[in-house]
């Protein structure tokens, strides 16, 4: 059985969503870097279903360099998603250090 | 393609030839030499924090104290030597007529992104010499300061080279991240801290966007190379919803980075909480690189006009990014007119000259846009030598650990320091876009533009926004020429000549510029190969 391609983008939608509004509802930091990262795992899923879509069955590129590339690309993206989860945790913890929070709502010195 | 710019047009027979040729893997030294100017940043980068890492840690007697302060002189030298050597090469690599593509065709140097790079390269020589006092102003000076300039300069680079949706991904999280690190600098303070947080929740968030619209543009073109789905859109053999939901996705995202109106929010509260030069390094900055880069991808990915009745996805885009300019041009200079702190004011004008921007950007898209690209650049320079002085001088003018930052503390400057009053006065005036100034000229071209694509609308909500700009910016004039001081300035600390010479060089300039504009526009035209 195979999956259509319509199938797959609803499921990386629905996984991009759920990091979106977990983004947009949750209070501690801890949370949001997870969200985050549910967020952009939703779209390595979508990048790998749009290389598979575009390989022929017989395993050649549909078009282009884009089929080939596209499993590159998302390994790069993990990467990324690494590096960003380690940016975050260091600037959680120095933030940490000054309020004893982790928090959003308590820090409320800017005014944005 | 006919509808793309002379200067974005690859010469597609020559992509696709050194594409056959070079066998998957191999990497030629023409390709580093490419990438010299970002490798050079990349290279002192990591010397620097090197040297920080391995002289640290020394126990503080007065000796090692002193070995630090010729350390960290040493530091500062060898950081705008390397932002030199890193100019130089961009400058040799303007020679270049032609433009020429490097790793796979990942990167890709011509005279656009020459430019755009040369005006980065400039905003962190400059953000660096004002560094030099700042940070022993607030006893902050740790080698990771320029070892994160520099990085974020060689991302923006790449960035504005990227030929490819993998790179300009890669390229601008780097220059994010670098970008969250640099505004929580300050960490023992809690509103640095505090600012980096909210820039890094916001900026990833954005980032997210960014990456499915990529992904989008990707599955409806099945390519990742810029000129390939330049092509495919062309073609007319992309799938059109995917298209439209990817382009657009891919404008929330990069409309997040520059801070346009209804994704500005992370905005004032970085450029408050961030170390003023860091400020004025990433106000600079990050917004050219990511104005540039919205302009290069919405220029190859405009589609050609469909038949009628039905509106192309460029159309679309353009409507909707015109809205946005006029929100973020009106919202910018009217928030900004409301606020006491100066840092504040200044960041809520910078939302509204990304609104000037995207005017220029609307006009590039659309019928008798050619003068657009153009002006975008020029507009940028300006913008650079603006706002990283104005940003020197709110450093400058910090005392014990803190910045100065309300309206009333610049009061009787103009007594007390009448050089540096004077340049501020010039600087002023040129946001505000009054003539003998660079700013005039940066704003005529764009409005110039804008009315030659027959966005009218555009450009007249643009002069009213400038109108408005003029109250606050007059505001701070006033508060220096025509208010006595409360408080005598105390003497200048021991040195604050670096900063003194980024703000003089600034107003000369952009008097300079203002009297001379075809000066500089001449050359830039010529530079992007017209």
């Amino acid at each position: 059985m195979t999956l259509s391609l319509d199938l797959c983008l609803y499921l990386c939608a629905a996984v991009f969503s759920i990091g979106v509004y977990g983004v947009l509802s949750r209070q501690n930091i801890i949370v949001i870097l997870m969200s985050l990262e549910l967020m952009l795992n939703g779209v390595n899923l979508a990048i790998i279903s749009f290389g598979r879509y575009f390989i022929t069955p017989e395993g050649s590129a549909l078009s282009g360099t884009g089929a080939s590339s596209s499993q590159i690309f998302v390994i790069i993206v993990l990467a990324i998603a690494a590096a960003e989860a380690a940016v975050g945790l260091a600037i959680l913890l120095a933030v940490y250090r000054r309020w004893r929070s982790a928090r959003v709502s308590d820090m409320r010195l800017l005014k944005g | 393609m006919d509808h793309i710019p002379t200067f974005l047009q690859s010469k597609l027979s020559l992509g696709q030839s050194a594409a056959a040729e070079i066998s998957p893997g191999l990497v030629s030294a023409g390709d580093f030499q490419a990438i010299l100017p970002a490798l050079v940043f990349i290279a002192t980068g990591t010397l620097l924090l090197m040297l920080d890492c391995f002289t640290r840690g020394l126990s503080h007697t007065d000796e090692t104290r002193k070995n630090r302060s010729s350390l960290s002189t040493a530091i500062n030298f060898l950081g705008l030597l390397g932002t030199v050597v890193a100019g130089a090469c961009a400058c040799a690599s303007m020679e270049q007529a032609d433009p020429s593509l490097a790793f796979q065709n990942y990167i890709r140097v011509d005279s656009f992104s020459s430019a755009v790079s040369l005006i980065i390269i400039l905003g962190t020589f400059f953000s660096l010499l004002a560094a030099i006092d700042y940070l022993k102003r607030f006893d902050a000076e740790h080698g990771e300061f320029h070892c994160l300039v520099h990085y974020a300069a060689a991302s923006m680079l790449l960035f504005v080279q990227a030929n490819n949706l993998i790179m300009l991904f890669l390229a601008v999280e780097t220059l994010s991240m670098a970008a969250y690190l640099l505004t929580s600098y300050l960490r023992d303070s809690r509103r640095s801290v505090e600012g980096g947080l909210k820039y890094f929740i916001l900026g990833s968030f954005s980032s997210g966007f960014l990456l499915f619209g990529l992904t989008l543009v990707f599955g409806a073109t099945g390519e990742l190379e810029l000129q390939e789905i330049a092509k495919s859109i062309a073609g007319g053999e992309a799938d059109r919803s995917l298209l439209l939901a990817g382009m657009a996705l891919t404008v929330v995202g990069m409309g997040f980075k520059v801070g346009a109106f209804p994704f500005h929010s992370w905005l004032p509260d970085a450029y408050e909480a961030a170390p003023s030069v860091a400020t004025g390094f990433m106000s600079v900055t990050v917004k050219s690189a990511a104005i540039a880069v919205l302009l290069r991808f919405l220029l190859l990915a405009a589609e050609p006009a469909g038949e009628a009745g039905t509106a192309s996805v460029t159309e679309i885009l353009s409507s909707v990014l015109s809205l946005l300019a006029i929100a973020t041009m009106l919202f910018g200079n009217l928030v900004a007119l409301m606020q006491n702190s100066v840092k504040r004011m200044l960041a809520y004008s910078a939302i509204g000259h990304t609104g000037y921007l995207l005017v220029g950007i609307v006009a590039a898209l659309g019928p008798g846009g050619e003068l657009a690209p153009d002006a975008v650049i020029f507009y940028l320079l300006p913008y650079t030598l603006m706002s990283i002085a104005v940003f020197t001088l709110l450093g400058y003018m910090g005392r014990d650990g803190k910045d100065r930052e309300l309206f009333e503390d610049y009061r009787g400057l103009s007594t007390s320091r009448p050089a540096l009053a004077l340049c501020l006065l010039v600087i002023l005036v040129s946001f505000a876009g009054i003539p003998p100034t660079a700013g005039f000229w940066a704003k005529l071209y764009i409005f110039r533009a804008a009315i030659a694509g027959g966005h009218t609308w555009l450009a007249l909500t643009g002069i009213l926004a400038s109108i408005v700009s003029l109250y606050f910016y007059l505001r701070l004039v006033v508060n220096i020429y025509m208010r006595p001081a409360e408080e005598e300035l105390d003497a200048d600390p021991d040195s604050s000549l670096a900063s003194g010479l980024v703000i003089t060089a600034a107003a000369v300039a952009l008097v300079i510029l203002g009297l001379f504009p075809d000066l500089e526009f001449g050359s830039l035209i010529k530079a992007l190969g017209k």
